[in-house]
């Protein structure tokens, strides 16, 4: 009985680029997604309007607002990038 | 097939993050944040499946009523694409400028500066994943026992990965998130426990001599 072990035996090559294209198609999904997902929370506050020179610097408001998500999020969130990563929108 | 297809992918995966990462604003962009995010989850569900399916092969059990042959090829895409996508969640953390986490971080356990025993479960999946795959990979080096015994660590190596997405991910507490982790959990479980303890309730499948270990 020939064993199955191992890469070399392989079969079904058009699956397999199937479940690969699946794959990269999930990911590329849920890149967009999580992407999209940012608009019109903290980060969508932070875009500088039309025109103005892009600035890392957070504006008044988005600092407010980061400040109390830094504040509802704090128990979970590292000390050392807690107000980056709130701003970001990743401190849960 | 596998192997190429998969490196295909991490290349692609690379590139596309790289590029993304080029073009992120260093202090506000999210771009290498969503696509880490994204690839952990496509890694873990591949891994996942990875596991499912191999211990389908295992019960001879015919998923969907495929073909056995099909559910063993299956089991391979999915275990070296996971690989890939894991490879490309590390080179996105690696990219990102907010959470500072360096090569040294993803390929040594507890040595992150952002939550290290939660990091370190993932980097400790990565290591078990590679020793999976390499045994299979050459498995001219190994005695079938050896191997089996090798293989095995797929349980813990997706408990790790789990276990790593549970406590380091930012989206567990989100219901979409936490549902995947269950069912995934749910199902390994009910898989195993039928592996481990009640290998004849498999069926008529699990006596198929076409398809050998």
């Amino acid at each position: 009985m020939r064993s199955r072990r191992g890469f070399r035996t392989e079969r079904h090559g058009l699956l397999k680029v199937a479940v690969s294209a699946v794959a990269v198609a999930g990911f590329g999904g849920g890149w967009i997604a999580f992407t999209t997902g940012h608009d019109g929370g903290v980060t969508a506050a932070e875009q500088p309007a039309a025109g103005e020179a892009p600035t890392p610097v957070p504006s008044s408001a988005a600092a407010t607002v980061a400040a109390t998500t830094t504040a509802a999020r704090s128990a979970s969130t590292p000390v050392a990038s807690r107000p980056t990563m709130a701003r970001r929108g990743r401190a849960s | 097939m596998s192997w190429r297809l998969a490196l295909a992918v991490a290349i692609g995966l690379v590139l596309a993050i790289g590029v993304a990462a080029i073009r992120e604003d260093p202090g506000t962009g999210t771009a290498s944040w969503d696509a880490a995010r994204a690839a952990g989850f496509a890694g873990y569900l591949l891994l996942w499946a990875s596991v499912v399916t191999g211990m389908a092969v295992s019960l001879r059990v015919r998923l969907l009523k495929v073909p056995m042959t099909v559910v063993l090829e299956s089991h391979r895409i999915v275990s070296a694409l996971a690989l890939s996508f894991v490879f490309g969640h590390a080179f996105a953390l690696i990219l990102d400028p907010v959470v500072h986490f360096s090569p040294v971080d993803a390929v040594v356990p507890f040595t992150s500066a952002y939550r290290p025993w939660q990091t370190g479960a993932g980097t400790i999946a990565l290591w078990l994943l590679v020793v999976v795959l390499g045994t299979t990979a050459a498995p001219a080096i190994f005695s079938y026992a050896r191997w089996r015994a090798l293989h095995y660590l797929s349980f813990p190596c997706w408990g790790m990965a789990l276990l790593h997405g549970i406590t380091a991910g930012s989206d567990t507490s989100a219901g979409p998130v936490l549902a995947i982790y269950v069912l995934t959990a749910a199902s390994v479980a009910a898989f195993g426990t039928v592996r481990a303890f009640g290998r004849g309730w498999a069926g008529e499948g699990a006596a198929n001599p076409r398809v050998s270990r």
